[in-house]
């Protein structure tokens, strides 16, 4: 059985955050006087705070457990979920998406779909959205019960539930504010432990080199240590189990896109952000710390792999691959070290959760409560119904985590959910900005079929139906298959139905003025200095993107 | 790291934007909802990374100057306390700097 021993010395340090964590969201009531302040955090933001917490909102259970998981599992071709399922489409989000979201001053993400198709496609993303939010959520706490469980000892029933309460105080006080200051500091705390646990590790089995050669021999084979290799169409070998096609088209444009552009709980982290050109360098900050994150999870995968004997063979009694970082921390990081690494994984994990609940009670507040449920009541309303929804996410997210648990791999799970809402509404979005024709029923149409679509491939595969070779296949498909059914869909239905009004369309849709007189297009904002140039900065990403993929093919 | 970086020629160019202003290159509608930020009047986060990494930095400094060879045996070899504090000093200093030279009312003003 896994168990660590921390000494006091990392309790104490991992107390300290705590009291750090709770200090912000005490401190940070004080700056909530509205439901804007709660739920929005004013808008005001610099650009560094609101990118480092777009990367860190992520950088949850699927980052750390996940990941390390995929590198033990699938190896070195994990990257493609950096690499090609991430900077790509924050590149996009940044340089063409962002200052359409920015300038229509949206609330949040469905907000944008009530200005451009109407309630029905408003309420179905609303809706959606609140339950993949509470679901996450509690996968995330799900996964910080296994680190709780293996730290302490503790059940993870009172993992679940303690970890919850201390998301709970904190974002419940000071709200998105709480939550964003909370998430940069877990982005350097989570760092701070990683970063020497990858340099021991690789020490451990003596060097690169070593641990390249280890791997060849195990079960991943020489493949294991290539992005590319052993993945052409009708003959994959490579261990990540898919072709070229569904890693570019399935993971890299629509899983990935859908996730990275449409998914409230990031772009609420932007449209924080204090101008409509730090917005656009939010995702583009967060691509760099995004290309190098594979280094700091794959590398603990793939020596967990080599070094622990019967690692991932849970049937022989060996550890799970959501072990593999847990397990070296125990046996690797003496005590002072092993209390930051503790720290960064509690740190990530708790906001994970902390990044879902503050976007949910934001959707479930402006998009729920105030157009439909709840009309007209004075902000103070606003503002302890916030209050109040996050508490209950919490409190849903304790039954999701529970119900997670009965999942092997966290990291598939969640591709399967990303796959079902996330890759139809991406459809539906670039439709919307870009193609004026596009009606309200045609978005609605598109995105209630598409994830009809996704959630059918899903139940096929789960039954055994159909066979697409691994749990990762099945989840690129199932996006593919939602988003192509989306596009089909909205456009038949658009054609079908009478053109929209132009008021619905003003200042939001590419090349129609807003009432400001102003047109929407993708000129960038004019600045001074270089690493403000929101295209210098997405194209220097690109380019170390494609060094990174040739260098690891 | 790379904050390093970006502060140093950021404060070169607080000074060429000052002789500048007036000139905002920016049309359109980008002002922003009107709350402003309660929440940045109240603290500066870079103080708070700054304090907590480098109470972190020192006590690892101070754990790794105590470590034995039982300790060094278990991280292959390396003196990984002392490092991750060394680590942990020079970010925490950076920020600490970084904040104290370009304290908040002039970042704020400065970039539009």
């Amino acid at each position: 059985m896994l168990r660590l021993n921390p000494g006091w010395l990392d309790y104490t340090l991992l107390a300290l955050y705590f009291v750090v964590v709770l200090g912000i969201g005490v401190v940070a009531r004080r700056a909530v006087g509205t439901s804007a302040d709660f739920l929005l955090a004013g808008r005001a933001l610099p650009a560094w705070v609101t990118g480092l917490a777009f990367v860190a909102a992520n950088l949850g259970a699927t980052e750390i457990i996940g990941m390390a998981a995929n590198g033990a599992e699938y190896g070195v071709a994990t990257v493609h979920y950096y690499w090609i399922g991430a900077v790509p489409a924050m590149v996009f989000l940044g340089i063409v998406m962002m200052p359409f979201y920015y300038r229509s001053k949206v609330r949040s993400v469905p907000e944008f779909l009530r200005l451009r198709f109407g309630n029905g496609t408003h309420v179905l993303n609303a809706v959606v959205f609140a339950v993949a939010s509470v679901l996450i959520a509690g996968v995330n706490l799900y996964a910080l019960a296994i680190v709780l469980n293996a730290l302490l000892g503790l059940p993870q029933i009172w993992g679940i539930v303690l970890s919850a309460a201390v998301v709970l105080v904190y974002i419940g006080f000071g709200g998105l504010g709480s939550a964003i200051y909370g998430e940069v500091l877990q982005f350097f705390v989570i760092l701070a432990g990683l970063i020497p646990l990858a340099i021991v590790a690789v020490r451990h089995v003596g060097g690169f080199h070593a641990l390249g050669e280890k791997v060849t021999q195990s079960a991943l084979g020489p493949e294991g240590l290539h992005a590319w290799q052993g993945t052409g169409i009708g003959s994959v070998t490579n261990p990540i189990g898919a072709n070229w096609i569904s890693i570019v088209l399935g993971l890299g444009f629509v899983l990935s896109f859908g996730y990275w552009t449409t998914n409230f709980a990031e772009i609420q982290r932007a449209l924080s952000a204090k101008d409509r050109s730090a917005s656009q360098r939010t995702p583009l900050i967060a691509a760099f710390p995004k290309l190098f994150i594979p280094a700091v999870t794959i590398i603990p995968g793939l020596v967990a792999l080599v070094a622990i004997p019967n690692f991932g063979n849970e049937s022989s009694g060996g550890l799970e691959y959501n072990d593999a970082i847990p397990a070296l921390m125990g046996q690797l990081l003496p005590e002072g070290v092993l209390g930051i690494a503790i720290t960064g994984l509690f740190a990530s994990f708790m906001a994970g959760v902390a990044a879902n609940v503050s976007s949910l009670n934001t959707v479930v507040t402006y998009d729920l409560l105030q157009p439909y449920l709840a009309k007209g009541r004075s902000d103070r309303y606003y503002l302890t119904a916030g209050r109040w929804v996050t508490v209950a996410g919490v409190v849903i997210a304790i039954f999701t985590a529970l119900l997670a648990s009965s999942f092997n791999n966290i990291m598939t799970y969640l591709q399967s959910l990303f796959g079902i809402f996330n890759a139809p509404i991406f459809a539906t979005f670039i439709l919307g900005m870009f193609w004026k024709r596009t009606t309200g029923w045609g978005g609605f149409s598109g995105l209630f079929t598409g994830v009809i679509a996704g959630t059918l491939v899903f139940v096929l595969a789960e039954a055994g139906v159909v066979d697409f070779g691994s749990g990762i296949a099945v989840s690129f498909y199932q996006a593919g298959a939602a988003f192509l059914v989306d596009v089909v869909v909205t456009v038949t239905v658009s054609l079908a139905t009478a053109r929209p009004e132009p008021e619905r369309l003003a200042g939001i849709v590419y090349g129609v003025p807003g009432a400001d007189g102003v047109v929407p297009t993708l000129r960038q904002p004019r600045e001074r200095v270089w690493y403000r140039k929101p295209v210098l900065l997405g194209s220097i990403a690109l380019v170390i993107t494609v060094v990174l993929n040739i260098l690891f093919a | 790291m790379s904050e390093a970086a970006r502060s140093g020629p950021a404060r070169k160019e607080s000074a060429r934007n000052e002789s500048a202003q007036g000139e905002s290159a920016h049309g359109g509608p980008q002002d922003t909802v009107q709350t402003g930020s309660r929440m940045q009047r109240l603290f500066d986060l870079r103080y708070v990374i700054g304090v907590l990494l480098g109470i972190y930095g020192i006590v690892l400094v101070v754990r790794g100057a105590l470590d034995g060879p039982q300790q060094l045996a278990q991280a292959a070899g390396t003196a990984i306390n002392l490092w991750t504090g060394i680590g942990l000093l020079v970010v925490a200093v950076v920020f600490l700097a970084w904040a104290r030279l370009r304290p908040l009312g002039i970042d704020t003003t400065e970039e539009e």
